[in-house]
Protein backbone atom coordinates (compact mmCIF):
# COMPACT_ATOMS: atom_id res chain seq x y z
CA UNK A 1 0.00 0.00 0.00
CA UNK A 2 1.21 3.33 -1.04
CA UNK A 3 0.82 6.54 1.82
CA UNK A 4 0.57 9.83 0.71
CA UNK A 5 1.47 13.51 1.94
CA UNK A 6 0.62 16.32 0.88
CA UNK A 7 3.03 18.51 -1.37
CA UNK A 8 2.76 21.16 1.43
CA UNK A 9 4.15 18.61 4.12
CA UNK A 10 5.96 16.71 2.46
CA UNK A 11 8.24 20.21 1.98
CA UNK A 12 8.73 20.66 5.50
CA UNK A 13 9.73 17.61 6.10
CA UNK A 14 12.30 18.03 3.31
CA UNK A 15 13.47 21.65 5.12
CA UNK A 16 13.64 19.74 8.32
CA UNK A 17 15.78 16.75 7.07
CA UNK A 18 17.98 19.20 5.59
CA UNK A 19 17.94 21.98 7.72
CA UNK A 20 18.29 19.70 11.41
CA UNK A 21 22.17 19.67 11.36
CA UNK A 22 23.27 22.45 9.78
CA UNK A 23 20.60 24.42 12.22
CA UNK A 24 22.34 22.60 15.48
CA UNK A 25 25.71 23.20 13.87
CA UNK A 26 25.11 26.84 13.91
CA UNK A 27 23.42 26.83 17.43
CA UNK A 28 26.22 24.85 18.81
CA UNK A 29 28.58 27.48 17.27
CA UNK A 30 27.01 30.35 18.32
CA UNK A 31 25.44 29.42 22.05
CA UNK A 32 28.41 26.83 22.82
CA UNK A 33 25.66 24.43 23.65
CA UNK A 34 26.72 20.66 24.36
CA UNK A 35 27.64 18.63 21.21
CA UNK A 36 26.48 15.21 22.34
CA UNK A 37 23.20 17.44 23.13
CA UNK A 38 23.05 18.94 20.04
CA UNK A 39 23.83 15.60 18.10
CA UNK A 40 21.07 13.14 19.43
CA UNK A 41 18.54 16.77 18.65
CA UNK A 42 19.83 16.85 15.62
CA UNK A 43 19.76 13.13 14.84
CA UNK A 44 16.34 12.52 16.05
CA UNK A 45 15.05 15.13 13.47
CA UNK A 46 16.48 13.88 10.40
CA UNK A 47 15.42 10.29 11.62
CA UNK A 48 11.77 11.77 12.33
CA UNK A 49 11.27 13.70 8.72
CA UNK A 50 12.95 10.46 6.85
CA UNK A 51 10.99 8.40 8.21
CA UNK A 52 7.58 11.04 7.15
CA UNK A 53 9.26 11.38 3.84
CA UNK A 54 10.05 7.93 2.77
CA UNK A 55 8.08 5.40 4.74
CA UNK A 56 5.67 3.48 2.12
CA UNK A 57 5.92 6.59 -0.20
CA UNK A 58 8.20 5.17 -2.51
CA UNK A 59 9.93 7.93 -2.54
CA UNK A 60 13.31 6.99 -1.74
CA UNK A 61 13.05 3.85 -4.29
CA UNK A 62 11.66 6.86 -6.83
CA UNK A 63 15.22 8.37 -5.62
CA UNK A 64 17.58 5.68 -5.22
CA UNK A 65 16.30 2.39 -7.36
CA UNK A 66 17.91 0.84 -10.66
CA UNK A 67 16.13 2.12 -13.66
CA UNK A 68 14.81 -1.29 -14.48
CA UNK A 69 12.00 -0.92 -11.58
CA UNK A 70 11.35 2.82 -12.53
CA UNK A 71 9.27 4.22 -15.50
CA UNK A 72 10.54 6.49 -18.32
CA UNK A 73 8.73 9.39 -16.93
CA UNK A 74 10.22 8.57 -13.11
CA UNK A 75 14.08 8.41 -14.83
CA UNK A 76 13.47 11.64 -16.45
CA UNK A 77 12.51 13.70 -13.55
CA UNK A 78 15.43 11.71 -11.51
CA UNK A 79 17.87 12.41 -13.81
CA UNK A 80 16.85 16.17 -13.41
CA UNK A 81 16.71 16.15 -9.56
CA UNK A 82 20.36 14.62 -9.87
CA UNK A 83 21.34 17.17 -11.75
CA UNK A 84 20.31 19.75 -9.29
CA UNK A 85 21.62 17.81 -6.55
CA UNK A 86 25.02 18.00 -8.22
CA UNK A 87 24.75 21.97 -8.68
CA UNK A 88 23.74 22.24 -5.22
CA UNK A 89 26.24 20.56 -3.44
CA UNK A 90 28.98 22.23 -5.75
CA UNK A 91 27.51 25.25 -4.59
CA UNK A 92 27.67 24.82 -1.40
CA UNK A 93 31.12 23.53 -1.25
CA UNK A 94 32.03 26.37 -3.55
CA UNK A 95 30.76 28.85 -0.51
CA UNK A 96 32.16 26.63 2.35
CA UNK A 97 35.42 26.84 1.03
CA UNK A 98 35.38 30.55 0.48
CA UNK A 99 33.48 31.23 4.06
CA UNK A 100 36.39 29.23 5.16
CA UNK A 101 39.01 31.36 3.44
CA UNK A 102 37.34 34.82 4.99
CA UNK A 103 36.88 33.30 8.21
CA UNK A 104 40.66 32.47 8.26
CA UNK A 105 41.11 36.14 7.71
CA UNK A 106 38.31 38.22 9.25
CA UNK A 107 38.48 35.40 12.38
CA UNK A 108 34.99 34.32 12.05
CA UNK A 109 33.72 31.05 13.52
CA UNK A 110 34.81 27.80 11.72
CA UNK A 111 32.20 25.00 11.82
CA UNK A 112 33.97 21.53 12.84
CA UNK A 113 33.21 18.19 14.42
CA UNK A 114 30.68 15.64 14.15
CA UNK A 115 27.94 17.79 13.06
CA UNK A 116 29.38 19.07 10.44
CA UNK A 117 30.26 15.96 8.97
CA UNK A 118 26.83 14.47 9.73
CA UNK A 119 25.10 17.62 7.90
CA UNK A 120 27.37 16.96 4.63
CA UNK A 121 26.63 13.01 4.95
CA UNK A 122 22.79 13.42 4.95
CA UNK A 123 22.68 16.28 2.40
CA UNK A 124 24.90 14.16 -0.24
CA UNK A 125 22.56 10.24 1.30
CA UNK A 126 19.14 12.32 1.09
CA UNK A 127 19.59 15.44 -1.71
CA UNK A 128 18.34 13.90 -4.67
CA UNK A 129 15.00 12.07 -2.93
CA UNK A 130 14.59 15.09 -1.28
CA UNK A 131 14.40 16.85 -4.51
CA UNK A 132 11.79 14.55 -5.54
CA UNK A 133 9.89 15.13 -2.69
CA UNK A 134 9.96 19.04 -3.19
CA UNK A 135 9.24 18.84 -6.63
CA UNK A 136 6.74 16.13 -7.62
CA UNK A 137 3.22 16.92 -7.03
CA UNK A 138 1.44 13.40 -7.38
CA UNK A 139 2.75 11.21 -4.66
CA UNK B 1 14.64 19.44 -23.62
CA UNK B 2 11.11 20.20 -23.81
CA UNK B 3 9.09 19.50 -26.63
CA UNK B 4 6.22 20.72 -27.84
CA UNK B 5 2.77 19.96 -25.92
CA UNK B 6 1.24 16.54 -27.36
CA UNK B 7 -2.52 16.19 -26.42
CA UNK B 8 -4.45 13.48 -25.72
CA UNK B 9 -7.23 11.29 -25.08
CA UNK B 10 -6.22 8.68 -22.76
CA UNK B 11 -8.79 9.99 -19.75
CA UNK B 12 -11.81 9.71 -21.82
CA UNK B 13 -10.64 6.22 -23.37
CA UNK B 14 -9.66 4.33 -20.20
CA UNK B 15 -13.16 5.50 -18.72
CA UNK B 16 -14.66 4.17 -21.37
CA UNK B 17 -13.04 0.91 -20.87
CA UNK B 18 -13.68 0.83 -17.40
CA UNK B 19 -10.20 0.59 -16.24
CA UNK B 20 -8.60 2.01 -13.33
CA UNK B 21 -5.37 4.32 -13.78
CA UNK B 22 -3.48 1.47 -11.72
CA UNK B 23 -4.75 -1.34 -14.58
CA UNK B 24 -3.59 1.06 -17.91
CA UNK B 25 -0.26 1.48 -15.59
CA UNK B 26 -0.23 -1.94 -15.32
CA UNK B 27 -1.13 -2.80 -18.96
CA UNK B 28 1.94 -0.68 -20.21
CA UNK B 29 4.21 -1.00 -17.91
CA UNK B 30 4.77 2.40 -16.03
CA UNK B 31 3.85 3.83 -12.95
CA UNK B 32 0.25 4.85 -12.06
CA UNK B 33 1.50 8.14 -11.58
CA UNK B 34 2.57 8.55 -14.81
CA UNK B 35 -0.88 8.15 -16.36
CA UNK B 36 -1.91 10.73 -14.03
CA UNK B 37 0.98 12.94 -15.46
CA UNK B 38 -0.24 12.00 -19.18
CA UNK B 39 -4.10 12.29 -18.20
CA UNK B 40 -3.55 15.96 -17.17
CA UNK B 41 -0.91 16.62 -20.34
CA UNK B 42 2.15 17.44 -18.07
CA UNK B 43 4.04 14.55 -19.29
CA UNK B 44 4.90 13.86 -23.28
CA UNK B 45 5.09 9.98 -23.71
CA UNK B 46 8.04 8.08 -25.67
CA UNK B 47 7.16 6.80 -28.76
CA UNK B 48 7.78 3.70 -27.02
CA UNK B 49 4.69 4.21 -24.72
CA UNK B 50 2.27 6.23 -27.05
CA UNK B 51 2.43 3.03 -29.20
CA UNK B 52 2.05 0.84 -26.29
CA UNK B 53 -1.02 2.99 -24.87
CA UNK B 54 -2.33 2.52 -28.26
CA UNK B 55 -2.22 -1.07 -28.70
CA UNK B 56 -4.53 -1.21 -25.23
CA UNK B 57 -6.94 1.21 -26.42
CA UNK B 58 -6.92 -0.62 -29.76
CA UNK B 59 -6.82 2.40 -31.88
CA UNK B 60 -4.28 3.99 -34.28
CA UNK B 61 -1.99 6.18 -32.52
CA UNK B 62 -3.38 9.43 -34.21
CA UNK B 63 -6.83 8.85 -32.31
CA UNK B 64 -4.87 9.11 -29.33
CA UNK B 65 -2.70 11.52 -29.79
CA UNK B 66 -2.42 14.94 -30.98
CA UNK B 67 -0.29 17.81 -31.90
CA UNK B 68 -3.48 19.85 -32.06
CA UNK B 69 -6.00 20.05 -29.15
CA UNK B 70 -8.46 17.20 -29.34
CA UNK B 71 -11.81 16.96 -31.48
CA UNK B 72 -14.87 14.87 -30.32
CA UNK B 73 -13.94 11.09 -31.22
CA UNK B 74 -17.15 10.53 -33.39
CA UNK B 75 -15.89 13.12 -35.68
CA UNK B 76 -12.44 11.63 -35.94
CA UNK B 77 -13.81 9.01 -36.71
CA UNK B 78 -16.06 10.11 -39.49
CA UNK B 79 -12.93 11.66 -40.96
CA UNK B 80 -11.29 8.62 -41.18
CA UNK B 81 -14.25 6.94 -42.82
CA UNK B 82 -14.64 10.30 -45.78
CA UNK B 83 -11.35 9.87 -46.16
CA UNK B 84 -11.13 5.85 -47.00
CA UNK B 85 -14.36 6.17 -49.19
Amino acid sequence: MIRTIPLLHRRIAVVAQLGCYPVFLLLACIFDMSSDLTNVLAFLGVIASSAYLYYKTGLWQFGNAPDEQVDERQIQIRNQAYRFAYMGLSTLALLFVIYLTLAHDFRWIVPTGNLLVWSVITLVLVLPSAILAWTETDV
Amino acid sequence: MKGEKIYNRIAVLREERGLSRKDLADKVGVNFQTIGYLERGEYNPSLDLAMDLSVVFGLPVELVFSRQPMRLLSEELANLKNKQS
